[in-house]
């Protein structure tokens, strides 16, 4: 999985003579662990439950947050693909990875912690975020961190989007959104509520302020609807993400008595449960396809149906019952599950005859939403999908327009936060880019496919353990109250449940390593393309004359690829002395003072006893850089280096001015 | 000679001094710049005028030469070294008919980041517009 080499690899690019600059040890991993690859912002799953384990939560805390900048809300509210992926369900039952992440963002808040410093700037330019959804705040927290001037622009008189808008605060307390929030305006964020772009404050005069690159991250908040007869002609119908919205900025009045919810996401579970609390006497889901089917999280419709919602799977809306201009009731009909349809999902199909009619007096449809594209003029160049959504380049997000990026529900269609916010990491990429005027798509990494593994994970033998169960709040004293329902691990329940970790693979990648060498010897660099192993280094590609003994090369000269030990045999044939500029001790001459090794930047001189007790220095030459101070302060002249000859100086001249090479 | 300079890729040799911060940017700035070879010596102090004339002989269209400020190198030095050295090359360049804006030396800290690309950046950009270098075209006539 892992593999010790130098960063010669990376230099070869460059440089002809690899060999000639021997320089930091390297540990490159080369395959990741499932969890990390299946979640989209490829989060280090394995490294901070590794580094729980070890109790270091700071350590973890940061660690997610190079990653996810939201860890406390993705910690309550995420779809935690990681959790579907993970090894430990060969054996029994998922990792609790998203309770874990939220343990340690809680954890932070528990003790006192420093203010971030606002990040110095660097760059000229401004840029604009539409939106303060968690794309919107991904975005601006990667591009103030790279020294942009931001400024987010939000409608709503709070930030946070759909987070603060439509999550009820049961599921994620509104103190968690705002200190997070607060953490990237520490950097220097600047978000300007009740601002609505297109209407306030226009595009033009945007530009004309100064800004140079957009972010439009409005998110997707106009629900759609049911298209069924009756639906226009009675009062009593609410659009979903309106009741949300409604609810968390204060208005806890009763939608009605009786309450169907149209729909099987996680927003159709949030506004029954925020129906429950509300008061409602009786509240419906109606989903056409079967428990399994269900795109909301399994906890919360178990957490929903403990709370007494009642739900209707397989069955759908057929005709809207009303009298006075106002509902009383809906008509439905029950459906059973036919084949496949494009999205995978076994399309439901309609059972003649199986009608039955459900009372309600409200009802909340919560299909499915589209972006309200209304603050665009009439005669903008965007170019939308037929959803209302911004077409945009999968991997670099830009819109049509030069300049305008766009991400989140916006781009997606309602999504899940942690696709926001992966798209909030590639859109800064690539607006960062853009402002450099470098092009777009090299060097921005492709998104990462479930690959095949290289190693056998030992799962047999393996004892099962129990999954520590999430703390609940208990149900008598959930309806009254906002108080959060799920509740945090202890520090015992939170170790104890990450020693359930499998660690696929034996480095957790926490990255210590990089942090803990004082010398900056180790280097951790992920890359994409995987390479050959040979001898000790990593092979590399030297230009061989054809005929030895004459130089420079001539137009016959070939490449070969050759190992560290071939070349060594090479070099002794063209009698071409490339060693690695190291120094070397003469150890006759040594008398063991020591100045070398306190002098050593990267620690490549130790003393070391010899027969009759004398003590002589030792030069690791795998570790020098060849760099001299310890040549310079031998009094004895017993360290020599290997330096940079004029011959050799040339050779590498000319090897880099080789026309043939064009 | 106007189609050579549209896509005329210029050759830029750097010299690069091991603790002027260049090291801890240069695999961002290589990528960039495929035509810019990067070679790292220990100090700009190794840097001398054979040397440069050496790399404009063998077809080089600019060198660039990187080091610690002056007074602040590694070994004390290194960085006046290269200073007097670049001088002598300077008039000596001049004199043989190349054009002065192909031989630069930066003598600062690059561990700010972006700040190496602009440097480079301007510096390539600069020898885009002198055009390739006479020696280089010269070096072609004789291989044909």
């Amino acid at each position: 999985m892992y593999r010790l080499q130098t960063t010669l690899e990376k230099e070869r690019i460059r440089l002809r003579f690899p060999r000639l600059s021997p320089d930091v040890h390297t540990i490159t991993r080369i395959e990741s662990s499932a969890c990390r690859v299946a979640c989209p912002a490829g989060v280090q799953v394995k490294a901070y439950i590794g580094l729980i384990v070890a109790g270091k939560f700071q350590e973890a805390l940061d660690l997610i947050k190079k990653d996810n900048p939201l860890p406390g809300i993705c910690g309550r509210v995420c779809t935690h693909p990681c959790e579907s992926e993970c090894n430990r369900r060969k054996v029994d039952e998922a990792v609790a990875i998203c309770a874990l992440k939220r343990f340690v963002a809680d954890w932070e808040l528990k003790k006192e912690f420093k203010k971030a410093e606002p990040i110095k700037r660097t760059r000229e330019e401004k840029i604009a975020v539409v939106g303060s959804g968690p794309a919107g705040l991904t975005c601006a927290n990667d591009l103030i961190r790279k020294g942009y001037g931001i400024t987010i622009f939000e409608k709503l008189p709070y930030a946070g989007g759909m987070l603060t808008a439509c999550i009820p605060p049961y599921r994620l307390p509104r103190d968690i959104i705002n200190k997070e929030i607060e953490d990237i305006m520490d950097l220097g964020v600047e978000i300007k509520t009740s601002t609505r772009v297109g209407k306030d404050i226009s595009f033009d005069d945007l530009m004309r302020q100064g800004y140079k690159a957009f972010f439009v991250a409005i998110g997707a908040h106009h629900g759609l609807k049911l298209k069924v007869p009756g639906e226009d002609e009675y009062e009593g119908f609410i659009d979903c993400v309106e009741f949300l919205e409604r609810t968390n900025s204060g208005d806890h009045k009763k939608p009605g008595r009786k309450v169907i919810i149209i729909g099987g996401g996680n927003s159709a579970i949030d506004a029954s449960r925020t129906a429950l609390r509300l008061g409602c006497d009786e509240v419906y889901i109606v989903y056409r396809r079967s428990r399994k089917e269900m795109p909301a999280n399994v906890s919360e419709i178990e957490e929903a149906e403990k709370e007494g919602v009642k739900i209707r799977y397989l069955s759908a809306p057929v005709r809207i019952l009303g009298k006075n201009g106002r509902v009383t009731g809906m008509e439905c009909i029950k459906m059973r599950l036919g084949e496949p349809d494009a999205s995978g999902r076994r399309r439901p199909v309609p059972l003649e005859g199986s009608e039955f009619i459900i009372e309600a007096d409200t009802i909340i449809p919560a299909i499915s939403q589209k972006p309200d594209i209304t603050f665009l003029p009439k005669d903008h160049e965007f170019k939308l999908t037929k959803w209302d959504t911004f077409e945009v380049d999968p991997v670099t997000f830009a819109t049509n327009i030069s300049g305008f990026f766009a991400g989140g529900d916006a781009v997606s269609g309602p999504s899940t936060v942690i696709d926001a916010i992966t798209h909030g990491h590639f859109a800064a990429q690539a607006i960062d880019r853009y402002l450099s005027h470098k092009d777009l798509k090299k060097r921005i990494a492709p998104p990462a496919e479930v690959r095949e593994w290289g190693f056998r994970l030992e799962i047999e033998g393996e004892k099962p353990i129990e999954r520590n169960p999430i703390p609940k709040l208990s149900i008598d004293r959930r309806l009254d109250s906002w108080d959060e329902v799920d509740l945090c691990f202890t520090e015992e329940q939170a170790i104890a449940e990450a020693k359930r970790c499998l660690r696929c693979g034996p480095c957790i990648e926490c990255q210590e390593c990089v942090s803990g060498c004082s010398r900056r010897l180790v280097m951790l660099s992920f890359p994409h393309k995987v390479t050959q192993e040979i001898g000790r280094v990593p092979e590399f590609i030297l230009r061989v004359p054809s005929d030895p003994q004459k130089l420079p090369y001539d137009e016959r000269s070939e490449e070969v690829v050759i190992s560290w030990r071939d070349e060594e045999e090479k070099e002794n044939e063209l009698n071409l002395k490339l060693e690695p500029i190291t120094c070397f001790v003469d150890q006759d001459m040594c008398r063991g003072c020591g100045k070398c090794e306190k002098v050593c930047e990267y620690k490549a001189v130790t003393l070391k006893p010899i027969k009759d007790g004398f003590i002589v220095s030792e030069v690791d030459e795998a570790i020098c850089k060849g760099c001299g101070t310890c040549v310079a302060v031998c009094t004895t002249g017993a360290i020599k280096a290997r330096h940079f000859t004029d011959k050799r100086i040339e050779l590498m001249l000319e090897s880099c001015l080789d026309h043939e090479q064009d | 000679m106007n189609q050579d300079k549209k896509d005329f890729k210029p050759k830029v040799i750097a010299f690069a001094c091991h603790w002027c911060g260049v090291g801890k940017n240069e695999i961002n700035a290589v990528e960039d710049f495929p035509d810019f070879k990067l070679i790292k010596l220990m100090c700009s102090g190794r840097i001398n005028t054979a040397l440069i004339l050496k790399a404009f002989e063998k077809g080089a269209d600019g060198v660039i030469a990187f080091g610690c400020p002056e007074g602040k190198c590694h070994y004390n030095f290194g960085s006046s070294n290269a200073a007097k050295e670049y001088k002598t090359a300077k008039s000596l360049i001049e004199l043989l008919g190349i054009e002065p804006e192909r031989l630069r030396l930066e003598l600062n800290f690059f561990t700010e980041n972006g700040k190496l690309d602009k440097v480079i950046n301007e510096f390539v950009q600069g020898i885009k517009k002198v055009g390739p270098s006479p020696l280089r075209t010269l070096i072609e006539i004789e291989d044909k």
